[in-house]
């Protein structure tokens, strides 16, 4: 096992790689990184301001790195699954494999190929796309989320909402007053709204429609699916 | 083209781009062939009138398609634009013309009319990250683009280690400028 420590610039990137294992972030009260693992190495970046560490081989031991709070974090990795604790700042993760879990970040791109995404909060927008894993949000800012299989469910979100799924099931919590575009093949899609909302709605579908609101300018609200049904209800 | 000859193989210089239609599978079996083939097609036709100059359709992948252009601009120019043009389509008709775009520049080896070789490899990766709607572009094309592209944002994603090539890709995603 090795273990090493660095000091971080401010306002720095780190940036961290593993071709099979897993990684896991944790941001926590502290100024320097450090970093465990069963073999690592270390380099500067961008004139210093990136700190790139990477997972020698793969190995049984996880990546797991040490941060101060709000770090900006880049995560690539192939098969290893991906986890991020604590309060991040942008945090961009690409696995082809694995799950991603990412617990508060102040943005986020998150895509896997087979795995699946959950993300507890995110003060700013969040992406995520997956292709067979489903895709969770707790509550974001804005969100974008794709998906092939996976469902998506999106608890919270404040400003504007692109989902595609192609057979999951689309859910969603929203504000009310962005506007919110969802499509999906054959998944139906359900959309909560606060009461009293009154949105501009555009369904598309061979499935039934469901929509409690009467139709207003609050929000512009289009939802297609080919076979899927439409609702939206009140939260 | 830039084609350059070593011990028999000829390479060329250029940008390679792949697309793939989203749940072609899942709309093939809930619509069946005719439609099915009526989505195909319709891609093909955007893209047919999409492209210029020297780029051209290298081969059908199925689902998707495989394409050539001599300069990574315009190879990023047209990825954005097909979106633009599949979105409107999509919107038009109920056909759910959802496709992901995946750019890598490099050198490919010329097999026929087929180009075959690593940089071929590492674009249908690329593609394989992105979601429906977007383009996804390698730091070989961005470098490519060399600025000449002000409306257009690139958004580092970050290094991606993929199966099979031996070194991370950093991997941008492509917007038109707000």
């Amino acid at each position: 096992m090795e273990r090493r420590r660095y000091d971080l610039p401010v306002a720095a990137t780190l940036r961290l790689q593993s071709r099979s294992g897993r990684v896991h972030v944790i941001a926590e009260a502290r100024d320097d990184v450090d970093a465990e693992t069963d073999s690592l190495e270390a380099f500067s970046e961008d004139g210093g301001r990136t700190l790139l560490i990477r997972s020698s081989r793969g190995g049984a031991k996880p990546l797991v790195v040490r941060c101060p709070l709000e770090t900006d974090v880049v995560v690539g990795t192939q098969s290893g699954s991906v986890k991020g604790e604590g309060r991040l700042g942008v945090v961009r993760v690409t696995t082809m494999s694995g799950s991603i879990q990412v617990e508060s970040a102040e943005e986020a791109d998150l895509r896997t190929m087979s795995g699946s995404i959950e993300v507890g909060a995110c003060r700013g927008s969040c992406r995520a796309s997956a292709i067979s894993g489903k895709v969770s949000v707790g509550s974001a800012d804005a969100a974008a989320a794709n998906t092939v299989s996976g469902s998506i469910k999106l608890d919270r979100v404040h400003g504007s909402v692109k989902a595609r799924s192609v057979s999951g099931s689309i859910e969603m919590r929203a504000s009310g007053d962005s506007p919110i575009a969802v499509k999906t093949v054959s998944g139906k899609v359900r959309i909560e709204l606060p009461p009293g909302t009154e949105p501009a709605t555009y369904f598309k579908t061979r499935g039934h429609v469901l929509c409690d609101f009467p139709r207003g300018d609050d929000c512009r609200i289009e939802a297609a699916s080919l076979s899927g049904n439409i609702e939206v209800v009140p939260a | 083209m830039n084609a350059t000859i070593e011990r028999g193989v000829r390479t060329i210089q250029g940008t390679v781009m792949f697309t793939d239609i989203v749940g072609f599978t899942e709309f093939n079996a809930l619509r069946g062939d005719e439609d099915a083939l009526a989505l195909l097609a319709m891609q093909e036709r955007i893209v047919r009138s999409a492209l210029s100059g020297a780029a051209r359709i290298v081969k059908d992948m199925g689902d998707g398609l495989m394409l050539w252009f001599d300069d990574p601009c315009v190879a990023v120019e047209t990825g954005l634009t097909l979106q633009d043009r599949f979105e409107q389509e999509a919107m038009s008709t109920d056909a759910p013309l959802w496709v992901r775009i995946g750019v890598h520049t490099g050198r490919q080896t010329m097999r026929g009319d087929d180009l075959v070789g690593h940089d071929v490899n590492i674009a249908s990766r690329i593609m394989s990250l992105a979601g429906s709607g977007e383009v996804l572009a390698s730091e070989s094309t961005v470098v490519g683009a060399d600025g000449r592209l002000p409306h257009v944002e690139f958004e580092r994603l970050g290094p991606v280690v993929m199966k099979g090539i031996p070194t991370p890709i950093n991997l941008y995603r492509c917007e038109r400028a707000a």
